[in-house]
């Protein structure tokens, strides 16, 4: 059976990987996990300088998910590759890193420090984070920018470029043409969505900022519907991601039209998440008798 | 840290919407030193949807057994307070900073709420080390304050706010009635709700004792990956994470607000 998925030079071994933000740099998990079935891990964002993030509290449980407002939090793109790449690029995953900033002197500045890297196999580019207050989701929600960014950082690199959409838009498929035409291999669908809790008894919001972003189950009909109208609209890969804390979850966005996935959120309450949901495909490919991964969005009646 | 599942021995009431949860400790698991905390998954549906986290409040290691305190006061407790004899929990940990070190003779710990679990733990761990711990553990009222399992060598000061049973008033109110003398000789670990916590911490600054307080945040990956459950430092990290870096913090490197 054809796990693989292809992007460039860049091989993904096994269709499932990490959400970026939910992993951390990977080093964290070492304990916990079996990294010969998770295909790629997408490292927390990068920016330029080293980000201390938002103020607390910066999580709240909701109905079958959460909100979070981390607004970035990282060590920065020199840190990054003096201290979290050697852990990375000793792993069997593919490293993509998630490259974010607030303008695009930010995205340019990152990706080209890490040019050079050995152990990069790509970058996700994060243009739909809905915590920061430039750049991030205000740059994804227009497709134009989306456009100037995309063909700016082609230019500047032959890895390879995911774009993650974010689905806080009215039309999530111009954001994902526009990505497709300057040059994209691939996009990643969807990012949080956002929204608010207000403490009734405080009569403010939990999270200072006031929103921050939806992820975990809750969010999964939204994110296969995105998958599903992306993946009619562009010819490249979508990558699936929301609401995924079963291997069923997974299947539906492949279904969709996903040609890979990344697990979330559902690996905080399950850490063996990656693995289980990359077992759980492979036996529904056995089962359904499918050769290709590639080919199970063919199998949407 | 490890994630595995442990056995549930016991899960009674200990006071009013408080319970203690009893787990069988697995050999290959390291023990969990006094502050260290355990990320718990209550049930394998997706409500709730993240893990919770609990200080241990007890270790027996003849028969590797550890506790848990815990307050019933949302979805989560709720179903554990729902869990029987016999039934596996998933369990990650132990995990994070504890306390350690004393620097003094004379041990104040104090505790609040479901900040009693920890502080009972290290108060038991400092007798058996050769301290005579003096406990101070303060709640609303006599109905709220659990049943606990104390070493002969500490010595207990139950506070109310109420007046229902032992001193009337908040523990920090009783702080205040304690001698320099033993002051000068003291240090003081602490865990509760955030108000008690920034008192106990002005109060050894008034009298220079130094204090460790363990914070409570909600965590979501309870491993160190999100940055969720971060808190402000006035120290160069200026921001660490209660799961990795704490629990445990010397209160005057907590930014207090």
């Amino acid at each position: 059976m054809d796990l693989t998925l292809r992007l460039r030079e860049l091989t993904l071994a096994g269709p499932v990987g990490v959400a970026s933000g939910t992993f951390g740099y990977a080093k964290e998990y070492e304990a916990l996990v079996d990294f010969s079935r998770i295909g790629a891990v997408y490292t927390k964002a990068v920016t330029p300088e080293p980000r201390l993030g938002n103020p607390s509290p910066r999580l709240v449980e909701t109905a079958s998910g959460m909100l979070n407002s981390i607004g970035l939090a990282n060590v920065g793109v020199e840190a990054f590759i003096r201290d979290k790449m050697p852990f990375l690029r000793s792993l069997p995953s593919a490293v993509i890193v998630n490259v974010a900033g607030a303008v695009n002197e930010d995205y340019e500045a990152v990706l080209e420090a890490l040019e050079g890297v050995e152990g990069v196999g790509g970058y996700e580019i994060n243009v739909s984070c809905p915590n920061v207050k430039h750049g991030g989701m205000a740059l994804g929600t227009d497709p134009r920018l989306v456009a100037d960014l995309t063909r700016s950082l082609r230019s500047r690199t032959k890895r390879p470029l995911i774009l993650k959409l974010s689905p806080n838009v009215t039309d999530i498929g111009a954001t994902a043409e526009a990505a497709e035409a300057e040059g994209a291999d691939a996009v990643s669908c969807i990012n949080t969505l956002v929204g608010m809790v207000i403490d009734i008894r405080a009569r403010k919001p939990v999270l200072p900022l006031g929103t921050g972003g939806l992820s975990g189950p809750a969010i999964l009909p939204i994110a296969v519907a995105a998958v599903y109208k992306v993946s009619r609209r562009i010819k490249i890969p979508v990558i699936g991601i929301g609401g995924i804390t079963r291997w069923q979850d997974a299947v539906q966005h492949l279904l969709a039209g996903a040609k890979g996935v990344q697990v979330g959120s559902g690996t905080f309450a399950n850490p063996r998440l990656a693995e289980e949901v990359h077992d759980g495909i492979v036996a529904w490919c056995r089962e359904a008798g499918v050769l290709k991964l590639a080919d199970v969005a063919g199998l949407l009646g | 840290m490890k994630q595995f599942l442990a056995r549930v021995l016991e899960n009674p009431v200990i006071a009013k919407d408080y319970r203690e949860l009893f787990l069988s400790w697995p050999s290959e698991v390291r023990v969990p030193a006094p502050g260290q905390i355990l990320s718990v998954r209550v049930n394998a549906a997706t409500v709730p949807f993240l893990r919770r986290p609990f200080a241990v409040a007890s270790f027996d290691r003849r028969e590797r057994v550890a506790s848990i305190i815990y307050h019933v006061r949302g979805p989560g407790t709720e179903i554990l307070a729902g869990v029987q004899a016999g039934q596996q929990l998933d369990i990650l940990g132990p995990r994070g900073f504890f306390f350690r070190d004393p620097p003094r003779p004379e041990a104040v710990l104090v505790g609040g709420g479901v900040g009693t679990g920890p502080i009972v733990y290290a108060a038991n761990s400092l007798a058996e080390k050769g301290f005579s711990p003096l406990l101070v553990v303060g709640y609303r009222g006599q109905e709220l304050a659990p049943r606990l399992r104390l070493n002969p060598a500490v010595t207990l000061q139950l506070c109310t706010d109420d007046g229902s049973a032992g001193f009337s008033g908040t523990v920090v109110e009783f702080l205040k009635t304690l001698s320099s003398g033993l002051t000068d000789k003291a240090f003081v670990w602490a865990c509760g709700p955030q108000p008690m916590l920034k008192a106990v911490h002005l109060w050894t600054r008034s009298r220079e004792v130094p204090c460790w307080v363990s914070l409570e945040e909600i965590m979501a990956c309870g491993v160190g990956a999100c940055m969720g459950c971060t808190v402000e430092t006035t120290d160069e990290r200026r921001v660490v994470r209660v799961c990795t870096e704490g629990p445990v913090l010397a209160s005057e490197a907590v930014k207090w607000t």
